[in-house]
């Protein structure tokens, strides 16, 4: 039976594993270990597949995939081209921004922690699911949770979802073409809260965010999260110890 | 399993609703100003809904011109859309709560033939308070507005995959951090929930405006699993399962219910578009 009480004891457990999420960085106990290492190893590899994945994802998010799509038809030239193309493409979603002078909920320290864990949650689920579709709709469902996560974000963000959602539903989808990629779904909660916070601090300084900054934003972080090792193990470690977390307290 | 459980029930459902939509109103519903539809749900939409909706938009014209537009829709709809909620709700309820939701899901869209009507029908007040809650006048919350503007938006997107993501994004942008609280980890579920059936509604031209809806429902599913919460009742994937598959029911095979949450819907998104400097009040929606 539901109780209040429960609902802060799930949370503030679920914030004390967190906290010790540093201890467990290269633990030989976590079950994706092998996985892991040859990730390292692939992204520490010159020219590696998985770098290469991480370039493409981020041109993915920035352009809509058509630099992938060109570079595979016409080489350099052909990506560019696609790129434009993708660009152009990209800009028949209506880039309106949303109005950024709406109130949002201020939701405190336990709303953002819960919003947090929601957020590794559909990632999970991202990567899991078999349908295409559904996993860009969960992607979807991670930009507004990413606004609650940092209020100071809040509206810079809002003001730009439909592309970050677009962007970020592009990314997934580049992801999930290869089996051997599709795990790295689970760090893209990480690379959204990310761009978040890289979104409030460029409202803070002063510098407009328009929908083509967050584009490129998001790009930038897809990029830095995926072709680092540290922090695209760290990223899916923290998407897995959410998700251990759940199952084990629906058991 | 329940992803091979998903495909072969969109499998089995996808060939009905393809045989029910082809080409029958297709061209029909282009434009709001259409002759009006003389059929079994005319006097449907003749309820208390109406006026009262109408009285929120007295001295706003614009908006009462949109209200008729949405309402010749709901009745040129109306046949289609109860077929589509005999399809939708069972698929819904797999989505939510695995194969044993989709049972319940059937159970719900039985009910669209009077079966088993005394056995499911009030058996959750809470999703009777949920429901009138919703459908009372009310101001939506800046929240819920852009909620529905990016229904909206999904409803006119080239991609089913950019649909589905910005209908998961609506999902968890209408709801409230009281309402993610008492979900709990029954969110992913919901947002699968409101993704299958905007999956369904787009399969046809003739249906695809009724995608603005899909937060309306995901509304009142989370209204209602949050009284049950708040009254100490446990709220289960198949509670959840069950509620959304008769809130995607009752929406869609009720022209006045249908009219009402897509006229609302289309105020809500309208505000967000056309304004830029809103005070700190509620949008009416």
């Amino acid at each position: 039976m539901y109780t209040p009480a429960m609902e802060f004891e799930a949370t503030s457990a679920l914030e004390d594993e967190w906290e010790d999420e540093a201890q467990y960085e290269y633990e030989g106990e976590f079950e994706d270990e092998a996985f892991f290492k040859e990730l390292v190893q692939q992204i520490r590899t010159p020219g590696s597949r998985l770098r290469k994945v991480a370039l493409g994802a981020a041109r993915a998010a920035l352009t809509g995939g058509g630099g992938l799509v060109g570079a595979r038809l016409g080489g350099p030239a052909g990506a560019v081209l696609g790129g434009s193309l993708g660009g152009a493409a990209g800009g028949l979603l209506p880039a309106q921004e949303f109005e950024d002078e709406w109130e949002w909920e201020s939701e405190g320290r336990m709303g953002s922690i819960q919003a947090d864990a929601l957020m590794e949650q559909l990632g999970a689920a991202a990567a899991e699911t078999e349908s295409e579709a559904e996993a860009e709709a969960f992607i979807g469902a991670l930009i507004p949770l990413a606004a609650k996560v940092l209020p100071s974000a809040a509206r810079a963000v809002m003001r730009a979802a439909p592309k970050l959602i677009s962007g970020a539903s592009k990314v997934v989808r580049t992801l999930r073409r290869n089996p051997a990629t599709r795990k790295l779904v689970r760090a893209v909660p990480s690379i959204v809260k990310q761009t978040a916070g890289s979104l409030a601090r460029q409202a803070s300084r002063g510098r407009p965010v328009t929908a083509r900054s967050a584009a490129r934003t998001l790009a930038g972080q897809t990029y830095r999260v995926l072709s680092d090792p540290r922090r695209c193990a760290a990223a899916m470690r923290r998407c897995r110890a959410v998700q251990r977390s759940c199952r084990r307290r629906a058991a | 399993m329940a992803a091979t459980y998903d495909t072969e029930l969109e499998l089995e459902f996808e060939d009905e609703l393809e045989d029910e939509m082809e080409g029958e109103f297709e061209d029909e519903l282009e434009t709001e100003y259409e002759a009006e539809f003389e059929g079994e749900y005319e006097d449907e939409l003749e309820l208390e809904y109406e006026d009262e909706l109408e009285g929120e938009l007295e001295g706003d014209l614009f908006f009462k011109k949109i209200f008729r537009g949405v309402k010749r829709f709901a009745k040129k709809a109306a046949p289609i859309l109860k077929r589509v909620a005999k399809v939708a709700a069972p698929m819904v309820g797999t989505a939510v709560g695995g194969p044993l939701g989709g049972f319940i899901g059937k159970a719900a869209s039985s009910l669209l033939e009077g079966e088993l009507e005394d056995e499911y029908e009030g058996e959750y007040e809470e999703e009777l308070e949920a429901e009138m809650e919703e459908e009372a006048p009310r101001s939506l919350t800046p929240n819920e507005a852009v909620a529905e503007y990016m229904a909206e938006v999904a409803s006119m997107a080239q991609s089913e995959g950019e649909a589905e993501a910005l209908v998961g994004a609506a999902t968890t942008t209408t709801l409230s951090a009281a309402d993610r609280r008492a979900l709990g980890k029954l969110l992913p579920r919901l947002v699968r929930g409101a993704a299958v059936l905007t999956r369904v509604l787009r399969k046809s031209p003739t249906t695809r405006p009724a995608v603005v809806v899909v937060p309306s429902v995901v509304r009142k599913t989370a209204n209602a699993l949050k009284k049950r919460a708040m009254a100490g009742k446990p709220i289960t994937k198949r509670t959840a399962a069950k509620i959304m598959a008769n809130q995607t029911r009752k929406t869609l095979a009720s022209p006045s219910k249908t009219a009402k949450a897509m006229a609302r819907s289309k105020r809500a998104s309208r505000a967000v578009k056309v304004s830029r400097r809103m005070p700190r009040r509620m949008i009416r929606g």
